[in-house]
């Protein structure tokens, strides 16, 4: 992991934090005078929504891009103002900026009195803000031994969540789950002008949104929005319990329970007799899925705000909480259509009692996934792939209830206890080792993306295996490696020939050691997949072998034949040949 | 003393003929420093209104005073030559920032294919003029008007401080600008960066280039502007043809000369002595920045706004590349050809609205002096009457330019224009037309101090022309750019038309609060 990857996934976490978490909660994009959790997962629903048709609506009118969307966002934020003062609106922007201009004059008259005296007092100012409000903080902690046995198994369940889902994705830029390039291919559809062919719109836009604010390629934003959703994941988790049982331990044993993943364990174990072992494999796809996931962690994260927001709207009456009900449901649609069903049952049960709401909400959830498996429907790996998430739900909220039913049986207050056993259970339970389902070398994303920064747009072409396509799409040509070897290779030893395209760059990743996706072959694969060209030329080891000695025998032909051929990039693993072809027209 | 209370009466009936009482001379008369103490130390009455009434009571009975040299019949000919003269230096003084502007897009559009520049350079350089006026626009008239102002004043030192102060703050905005334009366009990739730093270098240029010909246009000698953009077209033939230079390269070498001619005239645009003695003694006072700052704001508006008004239809138009062929900014060929030769249209007839405006404000205030209260109303009507008139010349003569144009331009390229072609020239004619329509009563305004209403009516109207233009061009097609324009033009003209209407209203008031 360089240096360069840290800046960017810092940098890409700061826009995500102020755009998403820190920008709508503020009195620029909303009315509230105090703010909450409840506020800050309101105000995320609601900017993303507004991303996402945004993105959606400008990339279908070719105008997607910076100055459009902060358009956008300055447009809410116009209109709010309006709302705030209705008649006199025009007349306080008038009067600000007419203060503000005479203001600047009258400094720059000053000269440089006013940066010293700035220089003087800002730092000093700063400090005092920072330092009073620690010690406003400081005054209202209680270092009870309760408080700081909490205050502990909090960091140790921050901590282990933070490290799990971000340790694989910070060192690694290929993608860790097959439904990131679904994911990564929508993005580049949006950022190209092409929404239509995204398909569910909710994480390529987001995630075309954070590449253009973030300066960041694509890539880039999508394996780091996958930890960043788990993470947003479990601290929903955690809040929601929190919220509707207003018990901090109960909060804390959901988060362990997905924070530290128990799912893995035994007690999950692939031999379980529901589905025909299919829940084991799901549980074990979804540990991935913590860190690489796309589509339906999203979804499922809009789900569980739902019922936050939902409990909102019941308890306050506002029309806006109703809105933002709405606007979660409408994000759950955009994001992965198949879990609506968990949707509508979060704003079902929402308007019963707290627990009696939770406890509908995760049990109902859990009982979606499992039936829908057993019955067969088209949503039901979907739903599977969520239950970890309701089974989360559930042990926060079964926690809570045995705590409070067995509490005064013994003289000692049981609720430390069964939290220090959960957390130790926790620990125990946590996967001994994350492996991502990656489809290509490290070396050949990063290459990749090297030349997609380097060279010209649409003056470059690049033929290599199928993840290719969602790095390249829009910004430059792609072939898949196959068809390439197919139609060129009796004519590359030709000296006369040249590509037929009309680039400047024809780059071909040839690896010399065939990528493996499967640590064991399966034994029997059904027919259709047999056939599917994906799958025949780039999974099967025995088809990309013979595909990536094809693509060599080609280009060694051609680089004897041609003087503009060379050696882009050697290494172990891979040899990216590069050909210049003559000027195009 | 009879010889001083002689002056001040002539001087008050030559500024008002037909004064309204006692009280509207004794205003005069403190309006010219009188106050009561110098008025009874220096001429014996008790105060200014005592003065007042005097000097009333001798103007009222002298008619032959009130009469000035202007108003003396003159014959048919001498109206003409007069009227002639004014024509003459009215349309040359803006007619010579046309003519470099009309030169150039006739040799584009005969030789386009010769004077191609890669597409990748093209497009930024394309917004690097655009964007130059617009930033610069607004120092543009402040040197203009302060220095005109202090000149006409006779305080060329002052002038001279103030106009080089403005430039130096237009240097400074541009500068920033270019490092924002920088790094914002490194950041969000809006161009490679080779042809980022090309278009950046010719924004600066270009943006000193506008602000240092506004100094040129003082004193009246717009000539020395033709003459620069003339050194350019030189160098640039030279370097294209006997050095045998790409067209980048000749283009910034006549750009380069185009700035070196323009700082050697700057240097000798205000008196060198008069402005070594004032640096000697230092005792020039400017005007307090805040007072400054809000004097200028409108105008400074006005410029950045006007120039902005002109070029959104291109951005709009010039942003609608599809993004899969890797360029960030392109106009059609067509598109262009049609609204340059729109433009070249617009161009013309401002020199002439310029002219309308001049003649519109003389014969406003000749009538003025010539009616007392009585007859405001007969005054309004006469001055609605001839604003009518006006406003149907600027229409007529334009529809007359672009037919001309249209055949002209066609005849000799009827591949580059079409029927698409056709279409954006028209309704871009009728845009500008509009927009003259709007700039005539916006002169108007400007005449009568109401600057800011100005800057009510054109904000909106850009708003709509930059937001309508965007939208239609990236949903529907490039060409649909231009019906941004169209509405634009539309709300400028129908707001600037309710400002005049309402300043019409109350003639005599619009006038004397001026």
């Amino acid at each position: 992991m360089g240096m360069a990857d840290i800046v960017v996934t810092v940098w890409v976490l700061a826009i995500f934090g102020v755009l998403f978490i820190w920008l709508p909660a503020t009195r620029l994009l909303s009315n509230w005078d105090r703010i909450t959790c409840r506020h800050v997962a309101r105000g995320f629903a609601r900017i993303t929504l507004t991303t996402v048709v945004a993105a959606w609506v400008l990339s279908r009118l070719q105008a997607f891009n910076a100055l459009t969307l902060i358009a956008v966002y300055a447009g809410w934020a116009v209109l709010l103002w309006t709302m705030r003062h209705r008649r006199s609106s025009a007349a306080v922007a008038r009067q600000r900026l007419r203060h503000t201009a005479l203001k600047a004059a009258s400094l720059c008259e000053q000269g440089g009195d006013w940066r010293d005296r700035l220089a003087a007092t800002s730092p000093r100012r700063l400090t005092d803000q920072v330092s009073a409000l620690v010690r406003a903080w400081w005054g209202t902690l209680q270092l009870t031994p309760d408080e700081v046995m909490m205050l502990l198994l909090v960091s140790i369940a921050v901590g282990v969540t933070l490290t799990l889902r971000f340790i694989w994705p910070l060192g690694q830029m290929r993608l860790g789950h097959p439904e990131g390039y679904q994911a990564l291919l929508g993005t580049q559809a949006i950022l190209a002008g092409q929404p239509v062919a995204a398909g569910p719109p909710a994480v390529p836009a987001v995630a075309a949104t954070l590449s253009i604010f973030g300066a960041a390629a694509p890539i880039q934003i999508v394996r780091l929005l996958g930890p960043v959703v788990g993470c947003l994941l479990v601290a929903a988790v955690a809040y929601c319990i929190r919220l509707l049982t207003k018990n901090n331990a109960a909060a804390l044993a959901g988060t362990f329970a997905l924070g530290l993943y128990v799912f893995s364990s035994g007690a999950f174990a692939a031999d379980l007799p529901i589905g025909a072992a299919e829940l084991g494999r799901a549980f074990n796809d979804a540990l991935t899925r913590q860190w690489a996931g796309a589509s339906v962690e999203f979804g499922a994260l809009f789900v569980v705000i739902s019922a936050i927001v939902w409990h909102d709207a019941k308890n306050s009456g506002h029309r806006a909480a109703w809105f933002d009900g709405f606007a979660c449901m409408a994000l759950v649609a955009c994001a992965e259509p198949r879990l609506l069903p968990a949707a509508f049952l979060a704003a079902s049960v929402a308007f019963a009692p707290p627990l009696t709401a939770l406890l509908g909400f995760s049990i109902g959830w859990v009982l979606l996934g499992i039936g829908s498996l057993e019955l067969g429907t088209v949503m039901g790996p979907t739903l599977l792939s969520t239950l970890p998430i309701a089974l989360a739900l559930s042990i926060g909220a079964l926690f809570h209830l045995a705590t409070r039913a067995l509490d005064g049986v013994t003289r000692l207050r049981l609720e430390p206890i069964a939290l220090l056993l959960v957390a130790v259970l926790s620990v125990l339970a946590m996967p001994g080792r994350v492996d991502g389902q990656y489809l290509e070398y490290d070396v050949a994303a990063r290459k990749t993306l090297e030349i997609v920064n380097s060279f010209p747009r649409q003056r470059w072409l690049i033929a290599a295996p199928v993840e290719a396509l969602a790095q390249t799409y829009g910004r430059g040509g792609y072939e898949d490696l196959q068809q390439f070897v197919d139609r060129y290779s009796a004519k590359a030893g030709d000296p006369r020939f040249t590509f037929p395209f009309s680039v400047d760059h024809v780059f071909i990743f040839v690896e010399k050691h065939p990528f493996v996706t499967f640590a064991k072959e399966p034994i029997e694969v059904p027919f259709d997949v047999l056939t599917d060209p994906s799958y025949r030329y780039y999974r099967a080891a025995a088809g990309r072998a013979s595909v990536e000695y094809s693509a060599y025998e080609l280009c060694e032909r051609y680089r004897r034949a041609h003087s503009d051929a060379s050696i882009y990039y050697e290494d172990d693993v891979l040899k990216i040949y590069h050909f210049v072809l003559p000027a195009a027209g | 003393m009879s010889d001083v209370l002689s002056e001040l009466t002539a001087t008050v009936a030559e500024t008002s003929p037909e004064l309204a009482d006692e009280w509207e001379a004794a205003a005069l008369v403190e309006s010219f420093g009188y106050t009561d103490q110098a008025v009874q130390q220096s001429l014996g009455f008790a105060n200014t209104r005592a003065l007042g009434q005097h000097v009333y009571e001798r103007v009222m009975a002298t008619p032959s005073v009130r009469r000035s040299e202007d108003e003396r019949p003159l014959d048919l000919r001498a109206r003409i030559r007069h009227e002639a003269a004014i024509f003459i230096r009215v349309l040359s003084s803006s007619l010579v920032y046309s003519i470099p502007w009309i030169v150039v897009f006739f040799f584009q559009y005969m030789h386009r294919e010769a004077l191609a520049i890669d597409a990748r350079v093209a497009g930024p350089i394309t917004v690097a003029p655009m964007v130059s006026l617009i930033t610069s626009g607004g120092f543009i008239q402040g040197i203009a008007r302060k220095g005109d102002y202090y000149l006409a004043l006779n305080q060329p030192v002052l002038a001279r401080a103030t106009c080089w102060l403005l430039w130096r703050w237009g240097l400074a905005v541009t500068l920033v600008v270019a490092l924002a334009a920088f790094l914002t366009g490194l950041y969000f990739h809006i161009f490679d960066r080779g042809p980022l730093l090309i278009a950046l270098v010719y924004y600066v240029a270009l943006s000193i280039l506008w602000m240092t010909c506004a100094l040129l246009t003082l004193r009246q000698r717009h000539w020395r502007i033709p003459l620069v953009f003339l050194v350019a077209g030189i160098v640039f033939a030279l370097a294209r043809i006997s050095f045998g230079l790409s067209t980048l390269a000749a283009q910034s070498f006549a750009v380069a000369a185009a700035l070196v001619a323009a700082g050697i005239f700057a240097m000798f645009v205000f008196d060198r002595n008069q402005a070594r003695e004032s640096d000697r003694h230092h005792d020039l006072t400017l005007p307090q920045a805040p007072v400054f700052v809000y004097s200028l704001a409108p105008y400074f508006c006005y410029g950045a706004a006007y120039f902005s008004f002109l070029f959104a239809d291109r951005i709009a138009a010039g942003s609608a590349v599809p993004l899969l062929t890797g360029l960030q900014f392109s106009l059609q060929p067509t598109y262009q050809a049609a609204m340059d030769a729109a433009l070249l249209a617009f161009l013309l007839i401002a020199a002439f609205v310029e002219y309308c405006n001049f003649t519109y404000m003389h014969f406003w205030h000749t009538e003025a002096r010539r009616r007392g209260p009585q007859e405001f109303a007969e005054l309004t009507s006469r001055l609605r009457r001839r604003r009518l008139y006006l406003a149907a010349a600027i229409c007529v003569l334009l529809a007359l330019i672009a037919v001309i144009e249209w055949i002209v331009l066609y005849r000799a390229k009827p591949e580059l224009l079409g029927t698409t072609g056709l279409w954006v020239f028209v309704l871009g004619v009728v845009g500008y037309a509009l927009f003259s329509l709007a700039l005539f009563d916006a002169l108007m305004l400007f005449s009568l101090n109401q600057a800011r209403r100005v800057v009510r009516a054109l904000a909106p109207a850009l708003i709509l022309n930059l937001l309508v233009g965007y939208i239609l061009s990236h949903a529907l097609a490039v060409p649909y750019a231009v019906v941004g324009l169209l509405l634009g033009g539309i709300w400028f003209a129908v707001d600037a038309r309710r400002g005049v209407r309402k300043s019409l209203g109350h003639a005599e008031y619009a006038y004397y609060a001026v």
